[in-house]
């Protein structure tokens, strides 16, 4: 047979099945991608221009807007704005691009908790530069969605500082997590306010704090480094992008260098805030010590062990002897203590 | 009645039913089995219909309580819960379809692997019974008013198991007050 009858006679059906899945796979990725590409651009092309008019430079470098990780994770960055080190917008959109993996982190979200529920969500991260963070007080103060407001405060070290509570002032679906409820004369504008009511389906939280994300566990990690910090549900639909282009837009141009310049309090209120820092900073001093402690006794042991591995038997029992003369010195000792009392 | 006395009591009916039962015969196996999934879909829809209402109200009543630790696990200090009536009642009915899916799986392995045809006698009537003696079940379907027993956050029953797994929850104002701020988040994962 030549080459050509081989082909012709050969039954193609499985690699035609193979072939098919294939591209059905591909085309399936292709449109989850597209997709997904499409909300994120969507959302940057929307915010650009505010950015432009704030920050020297927008974007990651001169000629790249934004840093695309893979199909889901989108990083927008800019810097070069007076009292602001650095903007940062970071996107973790749902896993569109791989069906079978939305698929299963969804029923696997719903058996554990340690899995997260795939949601397009949007934090946006504005640092502070040093010298304007010099010039206001140290503090958090939130305003946090209800929904599930308690894995906010799980995941977000800084939130579980803080205190929870209900204010008339809010949309019924928020409430504040703050150190001194004073705060909010001072922080909660009525511009606010009214951009909240729209963006009551999209807001998560808007924070802004001293303390770090994750739990400290050196100490060098409790020095305070201001941030304004925000969250919200991105989604594809143009009201819901207006109204939290429009947030962006008050916080970005305006309520920055509010917070900047006019977040100072009185004393009666600072203190219970440094009281907090302390016994933050008390507790994970004890920590480390104990630590410390632990791994000193550690290291003792396992040189008495090389001590007498190195002794002759004699010797062994002469240490033997010697501790436990001064173990029952030590017992006489106490007893005495507590015969005199 | 109490629930643990009618459970015992459904039990030894059951027992007595499925002695009677010849599980050999083709028919009655199918009969069985279908009144087994019939008896799963039942309590199933039972509860989703309840997280519709609950979704439905979306009652946005804060509510803050102490977690009791979880002694097996290590935990000794009881965490703060700060939730909503809304997401509280969503983490109990959540719970309770999981612990459906739960059963389906031993029941299914007892059966389909260990050629067991008792248990489904069983599994078709008290898992029904027990959803509708849940109290979330009682809130949102029978509307009975959340006080008293039912009033959130649920206490659990009380059992050998407790001391094992951490007594009871506590919503204490003064307890509440200083466990809100202890710094207790974002911890880092390994």
């Amino acid at each position: 047979m030549t080459l050509f009858q081989r082909l012709t006679n050969y039954n193609w059906k499985i690699e035609l099945f193979a072939i098919a899945v294939i591209a059905g796979y591909f085309t399936l990725y292709k449109i989850g991608a597209l997709y997904n590409d499409k909300i994120a651009k969507t959302f940057i092309n929307s915010i650009v221009p505010t950015l432009k008019e704030n920050f020297f430079q927008v974007g990651v470098t001169q000629n790249q807007l934004y840093v695309q990780d893979d199909n889901q994770n989108y990083t927008l960055y800019s810097t070069g704005r007076l009292r602001i080190e650095s903007f940062i917008a970071k996107i973790n959109l749902k896993p569109r691009q791989n069906l079978f993996m939305w698929l299963m982190e969804f029923i696997m979200s719903f058996f554990f908790d340690t899995v997260p529920v795939p949601q397009d969500l949007l934090t946006i991260e504005l640092t502070f530069d040093e010298d304007s963070s010099e010039k206001f007080d140290n503090f958090i103060w939130a305003i946090v969605t209800k929904d599930k407001m308690d894995n906010y405060r799980t995941e977000n070290y800084f939130l579980s500082l803080t205190k929870t509570s209900e204010s008339p002032k809010l949309p019924i679906q928020f409430v504040f997590m703050n150190e001194v409820s004073e705060m909010n004369d001072v922080l909660f504008t009525k511009k606010l306010s009214d951009l909240l009511i729209s963006n009551i389906e999209t807001l998560k939280f808007l924070s802004i704090t001293d303390q770090p994300i994750e739990k400290p566990d050196k100490i060098s990690e409790l020095k305070p480094i201001k941030k304004l910090i925000l969250q919200f549900n991105l989604s594809n639909s143009t009201d819901k992008i207006n109204s939290i282009k429009n947030l962006i837009n008050y916080i970005v141009n305006d309520y920055v260098d509010l917070i900047a310049t006019r977040a100072s309090f009185r004393p009666e209120l600072t203190r219970k805030i440094k009281k907090t820092r302390e016994n933050e900073y008390n507790k994970l001093k004890k920590v480390l010590d104990d630590f410390k402690k632990d791994e000193l006794n550690a290291k003792k042991i396992e040189e008495q062990k090389k001590l007498k591995a190195s002794m002759t038997p004699e010797e062994q029992q002469k240490l033997a002897k010697k501790q436990m003369e001064r173990k029952q010195r030590k017992q006489m000792n106490r007893q005495k203590v507590r015969g005199s009392v | 009645m109490n629930p643990a006395v009618t459970n015992l009591v459904l039990m030894l009916v059951a027992m007595q039913v499925s002695k009677r039962l010849d599980f050999e015969d083709p028919t009655i196996l199918f009969y069985v089995r279908l009144a087994f999934v019939a008896g799963q879909s039942i309590t199933l829809l039972i509860y989703l219909y309840t997280r519709f209402v609950i979704i439905k109200k979306n009652d946005l009543t804060t509510l803050k309580y102490l977690d009791s630790p979880n002694k097996m696990a290590g935990e000794t200090d009881s965490k703060l819960v700060t939730t909503t009536v809304k997401d509280y009642d969503l983490k109990q009915i959540d719970s309770a379809i999981k612990g459906v899916f739960t059963g389906l799986a031993m029941t299914g392995f007892m059966h389909l692997y260990m050629k067991f045809a008792n248990p489904l006698v069983m599994q078709s009537v008290s898992p029904i019974k027990g959803a509708l003696e849940t109290n979330i079940v009682k809130i949102h379907l029978f509307n009975t008013p959340a006080t008293g027993d039912l009033k959130r956050p649920f206490k659990a029953a009380p059992s050998l198991l407790s001391n094992f797994t951490g007594g009871n929850v506590k919503t204490d104002k003064s307890s509440i007050e200083k466990a809100e701020t202890a710094g207790t988040g974002g911890v880092k994962e390994e």
